[in-house]
């Protein structure tokens, strides 16, 4: 299981929160693809885990430039590259489930471990408090999508 | 009324993968103050025993489900606030069980897979801009009623008074004098003489 330690602290709170709960959730991801987990808590988790993943790179971008950290594009460029990977791997597990259960698992925790420790860590001591947006990710993102009704009561 | 962050939350699924997603679900709103268990008769146990904000339940979830579970809170007469808000979710409804779960007293549903911005709208709906709570001898829960009327006194809806108007217009008769009436005016004319 994929767990936080302290030596991944990149010296902000709100910023080893975020970690901490992708963390959790690649974990979750893994467990369920690999306990036989249902298909709906899956596909839940991924969701998920793309809104955690989108909101957490909206706070760290942000704190980055406000700090005026030096190497803030060749980061974000990171950012992009995972995204880009996350949903390749997302497309082929759907298509072939059984075939790309264990890439989808690897690619989502191997990064995210390597991340934290070799590239985020870099910024620690650029990013003070004042520079992180401590929102909740959930209204960091806000990407909520209207249409997404799901309501039975027809209102 | 409780912000949302400051939230107090229960949830109770017997599928543990369902509970450790719901959890960082309810963390990516700021809700931090979570506890987990596995069936409705544990959650039973756990809101008589504790102060909670908020009770999430898979309405399938065993020991005691969706009706039960929902009507045990409502009516229950342990000190405890029995108009908490409460968020079922499941698969597999029919519209005999919505009805079943609404009069039993549920705030609000939500179909599984459901992502986190359904999840966002529910808890706005019950913690930001709750529905007035209703106790009577049939029906304990928030009000059942969800179109907004518009007008006030009888026949409010602007549907009924629609249907009012066009009933009205169909009912009214077109009268003609009858042969060799006098009319009103002159008769008042012939008085002023």
């Amino acid at each position: 299981m994929l767990v936080w330690k302290p030596e991944m602290s990149v010296g902000n709170d709100i910023l080893d929160e975020d970690h901490k709960s992708i963390l959790s959730l690649v974990s979750l991801l893994q467990d369920a693809l690999a306990h036989g987990g249902e298909e709906m808590v899956v596909e839940s988790a991924i969701n998920l885990l793309k809104d955690y993943v989108n909101g957490h790179f909206i706070r760290e971008e942000m704190a980055m430039l406000a700090a005026k950290y030096p190497d803030v594009e060749a980061h974000i460029k990171e950012h992009v590259r995972f995204t880009e990977g996350m949903e390749k791997a997302i497309q082929a597990y759907r298509q072939n489930p059984e075939g790309a259960v264990e890439s989808l698992a690897k690619m989502t925790g191997k990064w995210w471990a390597d991340h934290i420790l070799t590239v985020d860590s870099k910024y620690k001591g650029y990013i003070k408090d004042e520079h992180v947006d401590t929102r909740p990710l959930g209204f960091l993102a806000g990407s909520f999508d209207p249409e997404d009704d799901n309501d039975i009561f027809g209102n | 009324m409780v912000n949302i962050q400051g939230c107090r939350c229960l949830i109770a699924d017997h599928d543990v993968f369902m509970r450790r997603m719901l959890r960082e679900m309810l963390r990516y709103f700021g809700i931090g103050r979570i506890e987990e268990v596995g069936d409705g008769g544990q959650a039973v146990f756990q809101i008589e025993s504790e102060s909670f904000d908020l009770l999430i339940i898979e309405l399938k979830t065993p020991i005691l489900c969706g009706k039960e579970l929902i009507s045990r809170v409502r009516r229950s007469k342990a000190p405890i606030d029995t108009s908490i808000p409460i968020i079922g979710y499941t698969d597999g409804v029919t519209p005999e069980s919505v009805s079943e779960w609404r009069d039993a007293g549920i705030s609000e549903i939500m179909l599984k897979p459901f992502s986190s911005g359904v999840l966002y709208k529910k808890l706005n709906s019950v913690l930001l801009t709750p529905r007035p709570f209703v106790r009577t001898e049939h029906y304990v829960g928030p009000c059942r009623r969800r179109k907004k009327s518009t007008g006030s006194g009888y026949f409010r809806r602007k549907e009924d008074k629609e249907l009012l108007q066009s009933q009205e217009a169909k009912q009214e008769p077109s009268v003609a004098a009858p042969a060799g009436a006098v009319s009103q005016a002159a008769l008042s004319q012939q008085f002023k003489k």
